[in-house]
């Protein structure tokens, strides 16, 4: 299989979503199912693009929220800062 | 890890190059030359840092010159530019003069932990990787002092970026990197 580019890959998975919805919502696929769901078939590219919103903000907001603060490795730097000037200054470095 | 695990694993030729662009980080550079020398010197692993000083208006360079002094020729290269040309450019300048068959590139202002190069060198030699890429966003990696805002706007960037692309790479935009310097001689010219 050709290597799709990114943009392709987005483009054709949109295309095909898009195909299959307006063929229901465009009534060339005729079913009493999909006569009585009407109004969740219209409006589904909504309601996916709001519930993966609201799973895009859980998840950046969790991960905010988690997001390492390394406090030790901080600590650990300053000691080396410390020494890392006592020895530089001990071997002739101007600043 | 030991140093001497590692040393047998080592080509005796492999030498890596760490390059190190610098604009006004008088200060901090003298820190994170004495922070690479005292971790990688008995290491077993042959290095050079290659400083690239974009003309900095604060004396960056003189210090620079000094720590040349300090340490020798040998182990601390200077390629300073004339004018601030971008961290992009200094890369491949650095690239094409250093002498390592390996480049480590890192951030000057001590944001990157020279520690961790032996880790770095040890991951890319156990599968031949063509790069090796340290991350905030996964592991031990992490940050210190962000604020919300700006851990928010990373976090996001960092999703976003994630879901169009799916390079498989939890950080795109971070600069630890460990790559061979053959197999980009390609893309730099």
């Amino acid at each position: 299989m050709i290597k799709m580019t990114k943009l392709l890959e987005w483009i054709s998975v949109a295309s095909a979503f898009f195909a299959v919805w307006f063929s229901l919502v465009g009534g060339y696929i005729k079913h009493p199912v999909i006569e009585e769901n009407m109004n969740f078939i219209l409006f589904s590219p909504i309601f996916i693009v709001t519930l993966f919103g609201l799973y895009a903000v859980t998840v950046v907001l969790y991960r905010v929220f988690t997001f390492n603060n390394c406090e030790p490795a901080f600590l650990e730097l300053q000691k080396q800062i410390q020494e890392a000037n006592k020895d530089l200054l001990a071997k002739g470095l101007k600043l | 890890m030991t140093g001497s695990s590692l040393d047998s694993e080592i080509t005796r030729s492999d030498k890596y190059s760490i390059l190190l662009p610098t604009y006004n980080e008088r200060e901090n550079l003298p820190i994170i030359i004495w922070l690479i020398i005292n971790y990688l010197d008995g290491s077993g692993i042959d290095y050079e840092v290659v400083i690239i000083d974009d003309g900095s208006p604060d004396g960056t360079l003189d210090v620079a010159k000094q720590l040349q002094k300090i340490y020798g020729s040998y182990r601390i290269v200077l390629r300073p530019r004339e004018k601030k040309l971008g961290l992009g450019t200094a890369y491949i300048h650095g690239i094409k003069h250093a002498t390592g068959n390996y480049i480590i590139i890192m951030d000057a202002d001590l944001s990157h932990h020279p520690k961790f190069i032996p880790q770095f060198i040890e991951k890319q030699k156990s599968k031949d990787y063509d790069i090796v890429t340290g991350t905030r966003y996964v592991g031990g990696g992490g940050v210190y002092g962000w604020d919300f805002k700006r851990k928010l706007i990373s976090r996001g960037a960092n999703f976003i970026t994630q879901l169009l692309l799916r390079p498989g790479v939890s950080d795109l935009t971070g600069s630890f990197r460990l790559i061979i310097q053959e197999r980009c001689t390609t893309e730099v010219g």
